[in-house]
């Protein structure tokens, strides 16, 4: 059942009885439907297809056990029962929800709560309810609704552990960096006063480089709080392929240089044109090579660029540390990275993974790994030729 | 002049704060990872251990808690000292067996006051 329908829910999804009688039909003859139909709860009565009225099965044996019941009720029609109840009937318009219809049910008098009841249809026409229905139905929504009230507070709860372990990671993330942005600032002061400046440049540069990375971060943090709020476009355009990635050669060469590994590009030349969001896919791209240079020393690092059916398949090899399988589990994640020395033996924001995956998923794609200790890491970034528009194709 | 073991595994962490408290009067002998802060204990007298919390290897945690599990050095005060800065972190760390908690980012007078308050500020060294 759909999630939200419990408040849709309304008194003609409800079963229902049809048997219906003439106003003049004598009360021996009703007793006898009665008798004839056991599961009936009452019955409906006409005239001249216009409603009269409803004798519910308990009331009117009630009245015909009474002294000169037999007399009074049996032998003339069965309106001479309807005129000496106390009130009408409870009639429900078809829209009255099922929640409404029980709160008004059970505040009946006591004699006749369990009495069924009458819903008007769009024709005009009436349908006799058991009560008994009604509560059924009210019981199974209420059900319905503990339950998705128990798994929405469940995920509820663990979107905000989420969240406060991400605040948690990201503040220790933010700290590193400043306690040598503020400890080399205030060592900078006590040597510029008493003259001392000759590791002045080695602490400024520090500085520098605490800074550049916690621009990062902080950047990083900000597209994935974008993409969480569903604030992050995409900006599709049609460009030339080999174009990108010869691009990408240029920024990624002096990555590769810097542990002197060996860069070979594999281009399928059967994809010439692409439709997707640019900027993104060259970020996945260089995050993927960066890691691999980061992770490879004096290796080989191939860029392989493949179509496989409607997709690009870009795939990022390289032979460096390799990751086992406890690693891989927790690649995508904010923040984490295989060992907590990584980020200071290698650099990044923890960030990056988790950045590719999201933009790659974005734009209609998947972006899957396979590695083993010590051989060599593989990720492959799958993306639509085509990439849709998410705002045309989704809706949340 | 006291003499610390410092255990941190960020260089730059490890050079920033031991240069501030070599600069405070201090006597620090520095290590990378848990594993070396055992060795050096094994085989040198210190007055306080400042450790790092989340270090790979051996980490600050099991550190402390082998520390002060051993005869021979459950009585040297540790201070542990962290980026994890939530009161969750603080406790966790008291758990383990440090006698303090200061937090990273590293406000020297903060620092110098909580050290002052595990070893006192006197000029005794050891011998």
């Amino acid at each position: 059942m759909n999630p939200h329908a419990s408040q849709d829910v309304t008194v003609q999804d409800l079963p229902y009885f049809d048997i219906r009688v003439d106003d003049l039909t004598r009360g021996s003859e009703v007793a006898q439907l009665f008798e004839q139909n056991h599961s009936v709860p009452g019955i409906l009565v006409m005239r001249e297809k216009q409603f009269r009225g409803m004798v519910a099965r308990n009331q009117f044996f009630q009245r015909l056990g009474r002294p000169f019941g037999i007399e009074v009720y049996a032998s003339r029609p069965i309106t001479a029962f309807l005129d000496s109840l106390p009130s009408p009937p409870l009639v429900f318009p078809m829209a009255t929800t099922i929640q409404n219809a029980a709160i008004v049910c059970l505040a009946r008098p006591a004699e006749y709560v369990y009495d069924p009841f009458v819903v008007n249809c769009e024709d005009g026409s009436p349908r006799l309810v058991d009560f008994l229905a009604l509560i059924m139905k009210q019981t199974e929504l209420l059900t319905l609704a503990q339950t998705e009230a128990h798994s929405q507070r469940a995920a509820a709860i663990s979107a905000s552990n989420a969240k406060s372990d991400f605040l948690a990671s990201m503040s220790h993330e933010l700290r590193t960096p400043l306690t040598a942005v503020i400890g080399y600032g205030e060592i900078l002061i006590e040597d510029v006063r008493s003259g001392q400046l000759d590791e002045a440049i080695p602490r400024l540069e520090s500085i520098v480089t605490s800074g550049v990375h916690l621009l990062e971060m902080i950047n990083g943090i900000l597209d994935l709080a974008k993409i969480e709020a569903r604030k992050m476009d995409l900006s599709l355009a049609t460009f030339p392929l080999p174009e990108l990635i010869r691009d990408i050669e240029t920024v990624a060469e002096p990555l590769m240089k810097k542990n002197r590994n060996n860069f070979i590009i594999m281009s399928d030349d059967r994809v010439i044109e692409m439709h997707t969001d640019e900027a993104k896919l060259r970020q996945c791209l260089i995050n993927l090579l960066g890691n691999a240079a980061k992770f490879t020393n004096q290796g080989r690092i191939v860029l392989d660029v493949r179509k496989d059916e409607e997709f690009v398949a870009f795939r990022v090899s390289d032979t460096g540390i390799g990751m086992n399988e406890k690693q891989m589990g927790r690649l995508f994640e904010s923040f984490y990275q295989a060992d907590s020395s990584i980020s200071r033996r290698f650099g990044g924001t923890g960030l990056g993974l988790s950045l590719t995956k999201q933009f790659c998923e974005m734009l209609g794609g998947t972006l899957t790994v396979q590695s083993a200790e010590n051989q060599g890491t593989v990720f492959t970034l799958k993306v639509p030729i085509r990439s849709k528009d998410p705002i045309a194709s989704t809706s949340t | 002049m006291k003499r610390i073991l410092f255990v941190e595994d960020d260089d730059m962490s490890r050079d920033v704060i031991s240069t501030r408290l070599i600069r405070s009067g201090f006597e620090v002998i520095m290590v990378e990872d848990g594993y070396q802060a055992l060795e050096m204990i094994g085989t040198q007298a210190f007055d306080l251990i400042i450790l790092d919390m989340s270090m790979p290897g051996l980490s600050g945690w099991d550190t402390a808690k082998k520390l002060k599990s051993s005869a021979a050095t459950a009585s040297i005060p540790i201070l542990a000292l962290s980026a994890h800065a939530m009161a969750a972190d603080r406790k966790k760390a008291l758990d383990a067996g440090c006698s303090d908690f200061d937090s990273k980012p590293v406000n020297l007078p903060r620092l110098l006051g909580k050290i002052d308050g595990l070893i006192g500020s006197d000029s005794k060294t050891i011998s």
